[in-house]
């Protein structure tokens, strides 16, 4: 079978619908008179599902967002908290 | 504009994931590749607009931190049984109990990584050739061949019976 043509890689590209028009009915064509080559189909076809299935099942999902705030309020909240260790030094320390 | 970047990263959390399982064979590192890739393309300045690019782009910020974890040690293609012929197949015995969900995972993992990410791209990650093989830097017909490559490889190490998924190995014992 080597050398004739569909290729096992026109074959491969025939499954994964990377042919134009034209070749994916010339490789049907040829499918009808060559049953290895439908075997070969199926085995490929086969395989393809079967990696999509070996992938284990996980959920997956997006990374919470993070609000972060922005620098005028983190500017004030800063100051209040300075203002606030200030009154706690004064309070305690005077 | 977070809500709809979010929008357009989700649909790819499952192919990211299965990719990046591909690549590792390991299902926590897999998610913590998945949602550093996520934060990271939340984070960006800029995203591109085209969705096939926008696709490519995160697959590659994945694909990056992937290769920094796991090392470039496994990145070169195996030249592991290139001579094989069609014909050598023993097409009789590849039916359900040989090629499964299971029996091709263990199988993955005797090929080489980037055997595994040329399959993984089109079968997981559902890239047409031509976008694979510009993220993969490659020429369409160099990456066609090597894809068919890495899945006769796959086939024969299926069928050659060094792997077996569970159910195989009970019926081999009630014979």
């Amino acid at each position: 079978m080597s050398g004739t043509w569909p290729t096992w890689d026109t074959l491969n590209a025939y499954v994964d619908g990377e042919l134009s028009t034209r070749e994916s009915a010339a490789v049907a064509r040829a499918l009808v008179s060559r049953q290895d080559l439908t075997e070969q189909l199926a085995q490929i076809s086969r395989l393809k599902m079967a990696v999509q299935e070996s992938v284990p099942h996980v959920e997956v999902v997006l990374p919470a967002e993070r609000h972060a705030l922005p620098w005028p309020t983190l500017a004030v909240l800063g100051g209040l908290l300075l203002v606030v260790l200030a009154a706690a030094v004064l309070w305690f320390g005077g | 504009m977070t809500n709809t970047r979010r929008n357009r990263i989700g649909p790819h959390l499952d192919p990211l994931y299965g990719y990046s399982y591909a690549l590792t064979s390991n299902r926590e590192l897999s998610c913590a590749l998945v949602r550093d890739c996520a934060r990271t393309a939340l984070a960006a300045r800029n995203v591109p607009r085209d969705d096939r690019v926008f696709k490519s782009w995160l697959f590659g910020i994945l694909r990056n931190d992937c290769s920094d974890r796991l090392g470039q040690c496994d990145a070169q293609p195996s030249t592991l049984a290139d001579d094989l012929v069609v014909e050598d197949w023993g097409i009789g015995r590849c039916d359900d109990r040989v090629i499964n969900g299971l029996t091709v995972r263990l199988g993955l993992t005797r090929l080489s990584r980037h055997s595994r990410e040329l399959i993984a791209l089109i079968d997981i990650a559902g890239f047409g050739y031509a976008d694979a093989a510009a993220f993969l830097g490659l020429p369409i017909a160099v990456f066609t061949t090597r894809l068919s490559r890495a899945r006769r490889v796959l086939m024969r190490a299926l069928v050659d019976g060094n792997v077996r998924a569970l159910p195989q190995a009970k019926q081999s014992k009630s014979k």
